[in-house]
């Protein structure tokens, strides 16, 4: 295999273009269908990412990548990584990284990241404001429901 | 700030902390839309007709355990608003409750929704229950599986119709008699365990030998799966699900025996592939009661090999809880206080995983 197979250039929306290694990227099952395909050549338009947060999101794929190939990081370590890759990114942040998660469909980062956000919400306020849930309960059902659920799972 | 499709909103609610849920879930009709739940397990014991949370610290050792309020359960539809349970069985974060007075009642405490289940010719302490689904169908159909245990001879002496076996089902409301093709002796002395849908008993054959009995709640039809080669007969062992992921099983291979041994399955998928792991043994160095030692178990951590049990005189005046751990081999009891020592009980102990479902219970039955 020449060099230039082994790599491969991904596009954002805001044509920001990014080469990687094929290995790398292949971690996206999105990706990793367009490329079985061959729908596409060297180069994959992702037209529902960002260059910023693709940026992270190779960051991730490669970090990841380096682990699963030689294994010379233990999973703690990965833990540790992963715990910091999301430690600092606000909220917003966050949720492109899931949706771009969820568009190039890497499950464990998916699952990272809904869980960064679990974590980081803290209040019902908080998700109200974050998940624009509305409260669409009147104060009549509200009372209802809180009689119905008493369900001890509280401190 | 943000509109995620509803899918992904989900993926993040069902990683938020069960404590949070129940205020989650009063905020938005939504809620009762979402399918997945809360991720996390707890740890739950029946004792003196309360269903009980327990917080095991793994951080310390041996670990620290402690036992929160009772649930407070009101159903609807119950005469006192105050419930009784004297059995109770999990499966997918609905919960089957046996009362004092032999009533059977689904209930999913995560969502506040509960049913009452009425049978033609009532119920008696005889009745042997089991919660599974069936996995066939595109959604899981949830059932029960009752009949009057055959071990006790007064059974025999009433009119009971011992050794026929009953379903119902949840959507349907009503009971339907099956007939399992191939039935192993059922010599049922303990409750059952569900996992995968599925239910587990250790049972003793015709040679008093112990095996893993289960039924299939897909197939209908019960089946023999091994148990753990040790010593058999004369054996004590404690069967429990752990997470709804594996079973285990804590022996002790015999009276004299000071070892006690938990096994988990590897894989239970098929009858073929069915396998037990040792997981961990602790020599307890100590000369045991003669009560059932470990008549309720559930392993609480399987890396740490962490497991807490209670004896089958829990209630009779030896109100203690242990905690077994390979970790330098220790055995802790913690004395739990009883509000009512109830001597001639008709609950028994019972610790198992809670898993929190938003399974429904559906108010309007389709016809």
């Amino acid at each position: 295999m020449s060099k230039s197979e082994k790599k491969i250039v991904l596009k954002s929306l805001d044509n920001e273009a990014f080469e990687v290694e094929k290995a790398v990227a292949l971690q996206s099952q999105t990706i990793w269908v367009m490329c079985e395909d061959k729908c596409v050549g060297n180069e994959i338009p992702l037209e529902n990412v960002t260059g910023q947060i693709l940026a992270k999101v190779i960051d991730y794929c490669k970090k990841h990548a380096v682990v699963d190939g030689d294994g010379d990081e233990s999973s703690e370590e990965l833990k540790n990584w992963d715990t910091e890759f999301t430690k600092n990114m606000d909220q917003s942040t966050l949720f492109n990284m899931i949706l771009a998660a969820n568009y190039l469909n890497i499950k464990s980062l998916l699952n990272l990241t809904c869980q960064a956000v679990a974590d980081k919400t803290k209040t019902i306020d908080e998700f109200h404001t974050f998940l624009n849930i509305e409260n669409n309960f009147t104060p009549e059902e509200e009372a209802q429901i809180c009689q119905e659920n008493l369900w001890a799972f509280d401190d | 700030m943000s509109d995620l499709p509803s899918d992904l909103v989900e993926e993040i609610l069902c990683r938020v902390p069960t404590t949070s849920l129940k205020r989650l879930r009063s905020t938005c009709k939504r809620w009762n839309h979402f399918r997945k739940a809360p991720k996390q397990s707890s740890v739950l014991m029946l004792k003196a007709y309360k269903l009980c949370p327990i917080s095991v610290d793994l951080n310390v050792v041996p670990p620290s355990v402690e036992f929160k309020d009772a649930l407070d359960l009101k159903f609807s539809h119950s005469n006192s608003g105050q419930v009784d349970i004297a059995h109770v069985f999990h499966c997918d974060g609905l919960l089957l409750c046996i009362t004092e007075d032999n009533k059977p009642v689904v209930w999913n405490p995560c969502l506040g929704e509960s049913r009452w289940i009425q049978h033609e010719i009532g119920y008696d302490r005889y009745c042997e229950f089991a919660l599974g689904y069936d996995n066939n169908q595109s959604c899981r159909s949830y059932k029960i599986l009752m009949f009057w245990n055959s071990l006790y001879w007064e059974n025999c002496q009433t009119n009971k119709p011992v050794g026929r076996f009953e379903i119902y089902e949840l959507s349907s409301n009503s009971w339907r008699i099956v007939n399992p093709r191939s039935c192993p002796r059922i010599g049922i002395r303990y409750r059952g365990v569900t996992l995968k849908g599925n239910t587990y008993w250790i049972s003793k054959d015709d040679n008093e030998d112990n095996y893993l009995l289960t039924f299939d709640f897909t197939g209908e039809r019960f089946k023999r799966l091994c148990l753990p080669t040790i010593q058999n007969r004369g054996s004590y062992m404690a069967l429990s699900s752990v997470r709804e992921e594996e079973l285990s099983v804590l022996c002790l291979n015999s009276i004299d025996s000071h070892e006690l041994e938990m096994w988990v399955t590897k894989k239970i998928d098929t009858e073929a592939e069915f396998s037990w792991s040792k997981s961990f043994v602790v020599d307890l160095r100590i000369p045991r009661d003669n009560s059932l030692f470990a008549f309720t178990s559930l392993l609480i951590d399987e890396e740490k090999k962490v497991a807490l049990s209670c004896n089958s005189l829990f209630g009779y005046g030896r109100n203690v809880v242990y905690t077994i751990g390979e970790d330098n081999e220790y055995y802790t009891e913690i004395r739990v206080m009883l509000h009512n020592n109830h001597i001639d009980r008709s609950w028994k102990p019972f610790i198992f995983n809670y898993v929190p479902s938003l399974v429904q219970i559906p108010t309007k039955v389709e016809t």
